[in-house]
Order: structure tokens, then sequence, then C-alpha cells
């Protein structure tokens, strides 16, 4: 088996808690596990000392000129990804929510060719002791369960999931073309469009240690309304 | 009927527009593109004012009675579609800025990587 190209693609707006802890658990796990993820962070236009830890430590990091947006700081990651030819990107958050030890379990479909995108789920199974967000949150992200299914015949539990992994015609996909705003259900809306296979594994997430969410409870009913219709406009694209 | 002093100063004023469009025209301010939105809008409300009984006959064919009432829909449709352009424009122009910050982004940190290579 050939030894694949694999990259960790890190957006961090403001995680100077935590991006460094993150970048060491994965070089430690690197070490332990002879595993050879390589890793950019897409430094967001951070206004706090991001930039300067990124530098100190010499972690391989792409420096926005001006903030993007969770979106914007991702493409920026996959175009990186398809430029230096990666065969697989995962997505990854920095500020510690997402556990290293389970891209071997998320990467797995793609070897196996049997997805080209895989979402590391918070819901595939029962399983009560996981953190599995708000109960307002899980509300919405049962409404957007709906309507992809509604859209694309597809049911994805955890389709807010920013802990993904792709492979390499999903990579040039998304370097092209990838929703701004709110990207994470849009994009899967258009992945399962154009006849590629998604898949959920179960993981783990730990609740964040450091740095905001990208979606703030007053813009709740925004964000509702603008995934909906990006979707559905989405899965009216031809 | 409009008399010949008021048909002067409307056709006087959209004219002033006109001659104010194609100078930022001129001094590269508005393009081409843009500035013929303006062009159209304004010369249809040109020919009006000269010609009040073609606005008449406009007005009775769509079932108005007042020719001021067809004018002000027409105005608000003209403002619609300059408005509608120009969430275009922007959208587009936000498409190309993200697009600029992106590879700008990449290419300096590949120069950077270069750079600290060199250095060591």
């Amino acid at each position: 088996m050939k030894k694949r190209k694999i990259v960790l693609i890190i957006p961090a707006y403001n995680e100077e808690d935590c991006i460094l802890n993150t970048y060491k658990k994965i070089i430690d796990h690197n070490k332990k596990n002879n595993t050879n993820y390589d890793i950019i962070v897409v430094n967001d236009g951070s206004k706090d000392r991001t930039e300067l830890i990124l530098n100190k430590n010499k972690i391989p990091h792409i420096r926005l000129i001006q903030n993007l947006g969770i979106g914007g700081a991702v493409q920026t990651g996959y175009k990186y990804a398809c430029e230096n030819n990666y065969d697989i990107a995962i997505q990854f958050d920095g500020d510690g929510q997402h556990d290293i030890k389970y891209v071997e379990k998320i990467i797995k479909p793609i070897i196996d060719e049997s997805a080209n995108l895989v979402i590391g789920s918070r819901f595939v199974e029962k399983d009560d002791d996981n953190f599995k967000s708000t109960f307002a949150r899980r509300i919405g992200i049962n409404i957007i369960s709906f309507f992809i299914k509604l859209f694309t015949g597809k049911k994805i539990y955890d389709p807010t999931s920013g802990f993904r992994a792709v492979d390499k015609n999903i990579i040039e996909l998304f370097a092209n073309n990838y929703p701004t705003e709110y990207p994470e259900p849009v994009s899967e809306v258009s992945v399962l469009k154009k006849k590629y296979k998604i898949k959920e594994v179960l993981v783990k997430m730990h609740e964040r240690q450091g740095g905001k969410s990208s979606i703030h409870a007053w813009k709740n009913a925004y964000y509702m309304i603008n995934v909906t219709i990006s979707m559905f406009i989405e899965s009216i694209k031809r | 009927m409009i008399g010949l002093k008021l048909k002067l100063v409307a056709i006087i004023s959209l004219l002033s527009v006109i001659i104010a469009i194609t100078h930022f025209v001129k001094k590269n301010k508005i393009t081409i593109k843009y500035a013929i939105i303006w062009y159209l809008s304004l010369i249809v409300l040109m020919i009006f004012t000269a010609f009040p009984e073609i606005l008449g006959w406009f007005t009775s064919l769509i079932g108005m009675k007042l020719s001021s009432n067809f004018l002000f829909v027409l105005l608000i449709a003209f403002l619609f579609i300059i408005c509608i352009s120009l969430t275009i424009i922007v959208s587009e122009q936000k498409e190309q800025i993200r697009l600029l910050i992106q590879e700008i982004s990449i290419l300096n940190s590949e120069r950077e990587n270069k750079n600290g290579k060199k250095n060591k």
C-alpha cells in the first residue's frame, strides 16, 4: 500500500490558549503511533497572540492577512492541501474539541475507498457520556439533518460537525468552491449532489478548552435561515 | 400637460445628471458597465419628459389612470434594478477579495518558509 500524504487543517481564530496544546498532542501522537499527519494551521486574522505562538514554536501555518471567517479559513487550508498534492485532508479544531486518536478511525473509510467524505459524528449511535452540545443546538442540528434528508435523501446525523476527513476529489472540490458562512452542512449537500459518498463514524468530542464557538446564541435564528436557504440553493444547483 | 418652463427645468436636471455620470466615467470613477444602467434609466425619463404623450399612452396601456402613478412605479422599478445590480457587484467583489486574501496569504507563508530555511 502506498504511503498517503495526510494533512490536518486547523483553522484558528484567537486560539492562543490551546493552539500550542493541540499542536503538541498531534506531534506526540505522530511519534507514538508512527503516523505522518502533517499540520497546517490557518490563522484567520487572530487579534491575540496566536500568530506569535505559531511563529515561536515553528508551527506550520498560513496567516490570513484579513479575517475571512471559518469558511474562508478552512477553504484556504483546502487550497494548500490541493496545491501540495495531499491525498487526505482532515478538518480539525484548534480548541481541543477534537481528539487526535480518532483521526485513524475517520480516515479509514477513505483509505478503503468506501467514502469520499467522512464525518466524525457525535450522534451515530446511542452513547450517553459523550459531549453532545447543548439541547438548543441539538434541536438545530436535527432540523438541519431533516433538511439534508429532504434535499438529498441522505440522513446525516451530525451535519455540523467540524471534524471531517476528505479524499483528493473533495479536496479539489472544496479548494474551488466552499461556502463562506456556515460551511459544514452546505458543503455536505454539495458533495452529495455531486454523487460523492459521505460516511459518519462515531467520535467522542470534548468540551472546548478555550476560544469561542463560531455560533453565537443570538445569531441562531439567522444561522438556521441562512443554512436552510443555502442548502436548498445548493441542492438545486446543476 | 406640463408647462414649457417645467419641461425645460426637468430636461436640464436630467441632462446634468447624465453629464455628471459621464464625468465620473471619464475620471474612471464609474465603469461603463455600471454607467449603462443609469444612462438607460435617465434616457427613458428624458423621453417621457420631452413627450408626455408617450407616458400617457403607456399609462393607459397597463390600465393606470394617473400618469404620475405610472412614473412612480417606473422610478421604483429603476431603483430596484439598480439596487439588485449593486448587490450583485458587492457579492462578486466579496468573492474576489476572498480569493485575493487566500492567495496572497498562501504565497506569503510560502515565502516566509523559504526565507526561514535560508536563515538556518
